[in-house]
This record gives structure tokens, C-alpha cells and sequence, in this order.
């Protein structure tokens, strides 16, 4: 997990608060297919984060249609790797470390390829208005099949002006495009190792895709840069390596979806 | 004084005669065998024996229900704590001190935790569950081999795969050495069979997938791994 220590500092002050931080079951989570997890947002009333789930579910269908469209020029057959977004009401993780090996195994049992969670607190007045946020993202088929890559749990500190409207939380939670590059990473692990390559490679391709373009990344987008295109290039050597494999990847270069450099 | 005379020859005859039938050894007597000896001690024995019964059957009745009252307690006791596992806003933090405190109970505390595991299992009961039962499985491992190798055969659907993949685990920690065949026929079945096939022997949810064939069969390898004799 990466968490630095100004955040383990606004981690306490939010852990004392009246809403105690919970990691409770959630049910939504057997539903079929992938998934991604929107949990509580402290100080957020409940319909709002209702609200804000059909905008991440609408956003995560318009990602896919087009990671679908892209492919399509390559691969017609490719199935459709819808990830649908589910509220697990009143959980709200205390911090990364609630995703042990136990909860992270049953999690990716259960095609949950994100889980997205945020704890806000008004900024004390001398720092002027707005908001102090810890946005917490577990990479759960990351956290799961390689327990010791420092990507599995993010912790992303941030300011923001205002969480009043659904607009605010979801810039809160998709800042730089977080919430689709997270959720292609999830999704092509998660499809890598079910042995469906072809659609590991695309997910694995746009999530790669989407962190080269970042402006300023940050320390942590570096490494999951250069982890996520590690991956893409394990993908062709696993499906060439696979007899039952007979896809497009036997003939193709394993650095073909890296983009030229900007 | 002829008469005087008589009288007293008379009765000194009569007690000399006396005196040598009283100076005479009297016969040996008769030797008791076993059966007098038995006979005679009948009572005794019957009255030792009977105290003996009682005294058997008062501590016997006293420790029967002295259990039974401590296990009436142990059920109220755990009561509380099988609530609190089986409450819908149970958090993780306070899930595994509840459950390892209900697998301190030892037996007893095995039924409802498997009730647990099978009926209730999540990302948060399933792990909680699991770490109580390896608990109770350390010290009473005949009382949690036989339930966990019926949860294993089960192939009716109402199992999902990770409550079947918590089973496997379980049954290579404890160490019950009489599933090893059921864990190597668990294995030839989902190397063989086709994914469509295997997945009627699980709950439709999650789903059985690929996925799921693979960590399912890399428990089966840890499990049969600890089963094996140390070399």
C-alpha cells in the first residue's frame, strides 16, 4: 500500500471523527461479472452516493465502449468485458491495510476488479475553504495475485474546493482519470489469469494507454506504468506459451500496444 | 443313716459322671467351606455393593447434569456471539476476535461456526469462520474432520466455490489425514471435467469460472501437500 506520512496524519484525524470508519460485508458483490466496489464517502449522504454510482456505472460503460471500439480494429471476436459498478452500503475501509490476503482472495472470487472508497475533512480555516480527501482504491485481482506489488492498495491524498455536488465526489474519485486506468488494470490481472488473454491484453493495453498520457504523474502512476506494461508483455508470452491459445497474439510483437513515447 | 448314705453315693456318682462328660474334648468343629463364608458375608457384600451402585449413580446423574447445565450456559453464552457473527453490519475488525472467542468453547462451538461458513459466508464471516474452525480443528480435530469431509463431498449446488475452497484449506491445516482420497478425487474431477459440468456442483454465485478451477485446484495441492509424511 502506498500511503505517505501527511496522510497517515489526516488518516487519524479522520479515523477520531463521529462516523467510525467500517469494514462491513457487502452483499451487492455476488452479483455476476466484474465489478467495481463504491463504497461510503464519509460526511455523504447515502442517496447522493446512490447517484454517484450510476454516474461511475455510466462512466465505466462509456470506458468499455470505447476499449471496445479500439479493439475492434484489431479483433472483431472479442468478447465484452462490461465492469459494472455496485454500492456496498455503510463500509468504509479505516485504511488499505483492511485488505489482507483473506478479504482481497474472497473479493476477487467474487469479480471485483475495484474497490473505491473516500474519507473527507473540512480544511482547518487557516488553510482557507475546502476539503482535505483520502481516496483509497484496492486493485483487488492486483492485490490478490501478487500480494507484493505496492499497487494492490492506493491511498491518493487530494484538496478540493467542494463535495457538495455529484460532480465534486466524482472528480474526487476519478482524479487524473483514476477510477478507468484502475479499472482496466483490475480487469485485465483478473482476466490474465483466468487465461483469457486476448482481453487481458486489451485491458492491460488501455490501462497503459490511458497512464501515458497523465500530465504529471506521480511517483506511484510511474510504477504502475512500468508494472502494467510489464504485464501487457507477459500476457503475448502466456498465450504463446499456451497451446489451447489461438489468437492473434501467437504472431504478434509482445510490445505492440505500448504507445511511442510522448 | 443307710439312706443318708445312698443319697450321697448316688449324687457323688452322678456328678462324678458329670464332671468326665465335661472333661471330655469336644468334637472339632465343623470346618465352614466357601459357600458359608459367602452366605455369611451375603449381607455385607449386598449392603457394600448397593452403597457402591448409589454412590456410582449420584456422581454419574451430578456430572451428567452438571454438564448439561454447563452446556446450557455455553449456548447462552455463545448466543451473543453467534448474533453478533451472523448481524448484517458486522465489521471486520470485530468479526475475528468474536469468532476465535466462540471457538473457545472448543466442540461445541463447531456446529454453529460451520453454519457460519456455509450459510452466512462473505468476504468478512468467511475468513473470521475459517480462522475459529483451524482454532478448534488444532486440539479437536475429530470433532471437525467428519463434518469438513461431508461439506466436501457435497456436489448439490448450494455450496458456493469459495465456501468449497475454505473447506479444502481447512482440511490440510487441521491436518485430516482420512480426506487425502477425497482430495485427490476433488482434483482428478476439476482436471478432468469440462467447466459447464463442474459448475453444477456449485451455488451460482459467485460464478464458477475458469478462475475458479485454478484456485481451487492450487488449494487441493497445498492441502495434499500437508497431508503428506514429513520426509
Amino acid at each position: 500500500m502506498s500511503l505517505r506520512p501527511a496522510s497517515l496524519a489526516l488518516l487519524a484525524v479522520l479515523a477520531a471523527g463521529p462516523c467510525a470508519a467500517q469494514m462491513t460485508a457487502c452483499p451487492s458483490s455476488l452479483g455476476q461479472g466484474q465489478k467495481v466496489l463504491v463504497d461510503d464517502i464519509r460526511g455523504v449522504e447515502s442517496l447522493v452516493l446512490d447517484t454517484l454510482r450510476g454516474r461511475v456505472d455510466a462512466a465505466l460503460a462509456k470506458l468499455q465502449l470505447e476499449t471496445r471500439a479500439a479493439r475492434s480494429a484489431s479483433s472483431a471476436s472479442a468478447p465484452d468485458p462490461r465492469v459494472r459498478a455496485v454500492r456496498c452500503f455503510q463500509r468504509l475501509p479505516p485504511d488499505g491495510s483492511a485488505f489482507d490476503d483473506d478479504v482481497a482472495r474472497e473479493l476477487n472470487a467474487r469479480e471485483v476488479v475495484l474497490e473505491v472508497w473516500a474519507q473527507t475533512a473540512a480544511l482547518p480555516p487557516s488553510q482557507g475553504p475546502g476539503f482535505r480527501a483520502l481516496v483509497g482504491y484496492a486493485l483487488v485481482p492486483l492485490r490478490h495475485y501478487m500480494p507484493a506489488s505496492p499497487q494492490g492498495v492506493l491511498v491518493i491524498e487530494s484538496k478540493t474546493r467542494s463535495v457538495d455536488s455529484i460532480d465534486d465526489l466524482l472528480a474526487l474519485l476519478d482524479q487524473s482519470g483514476a477510477l478507468a486506468i484502475y479499472t482496466a488494470v483490475g480487469s485485465g490481472v483478473r482476466f490474465l489469469h483466468i487465461d483469457a488473454y486476448d482481453e487481458a491484453r486489451t485491458q492491460l493495453c488501455a490501462a497503459l494507454g490511458r497512464l501515458e498520457r497523465i500530465r504529471k504523474p506521480s511517483p506511484d502512476d510511474v510504477e504502475l506504468k512500468e508494472a502494467v506494461r510489464a504485464m501487457a508483455q507477459d500476457v503475448v508470452r502466456r498465450a504463446r506459451a499456451d497451446p489451447g491459445y489461438r489468437g492473434d497474439m501467437r504472431a504478434s510483437d509482445p510490445r505492440s500496444c505500448i504507445p511511442p513515447p510522448v | 443313716m443307710p439312706l443318708d448314705a445312698w443319697k450321697h453315693r448316688e449324687l457323688g456318682g452322678r456328678v462324678a459322671a458329670l464332671e468326665a462328660a465335661a472333661k471330655k474334648p469336644a468334637p472339632p468343629p465343623q470346618k465352614k467351606g466357601p459357600w458359608d463364608v459367602a452366605s455369611l458375608l451375603m449381607p455385607l457384600m449386598n449392603g457394600v455393593a448397593i452403597a457402591l451402585v448409589g454412590w456410582w449413580l449420584t456422581g454419574a446423574v451430578e456430572v451428567a447434569l452438571k454438564r448439561d447445565t454447563l452446556q446450557l450456559a455455553q449456548v447462552k453464552e455463545m448466543q451473543q456471539l453467534i448474533a453478533g457473527l451472523t448481524a448484517d453490519k458486522l465489521d471486520a475488525q470485530s468479526a475475528l476476535p468474536m469468532a476465535l472467542t466462540l471457538a473457545a468453547y472448543g466442540k461445541p462451538a463447531v456446529p454453529p461456526l460451520l453454519a457460519l461458513l456455509t450459510e452466512r459466508f462473505d468476504e468478512i464471516r468467511g475468513p473470521a469462520t475459517e480462522s475459529a474452525l483451524r482454532a478448534i480443528g488444532m486440539s479437536h480435530r475429530e470433532a471437525l474432520c467428519g463434518p469438513l469431509l461431508s461439506l466436501a463431498k457435497a456436489r448439490a449446488g448450494r455450496l458456493s466455490w469459495p465456501v468449497q475452497a475454505t473447506v479444502i484449506r481447512l482440511l490440510g491445516d487441521v491436518r485430516c489425514e482420512e480426506a487425502g482420497a477425497q482430495l485427490r478425487a476433488m482434483d482428478q474431477r476439476l482436471a478432468t471435467l469440462d467447466l459447464a459440468e463442474l459448475a453444477l456442483d456449485y451455488d451460482s454465485r459467485p460464478a464458477f469460472d475458469k478462475g475458479s478451477v485454478k484456485e481451487l485446484r492450487k488449494m487441493l495441492a497445498a492441502s495434499l501437500r500437508s497431508l503428506e509424511p514429513l520426509r
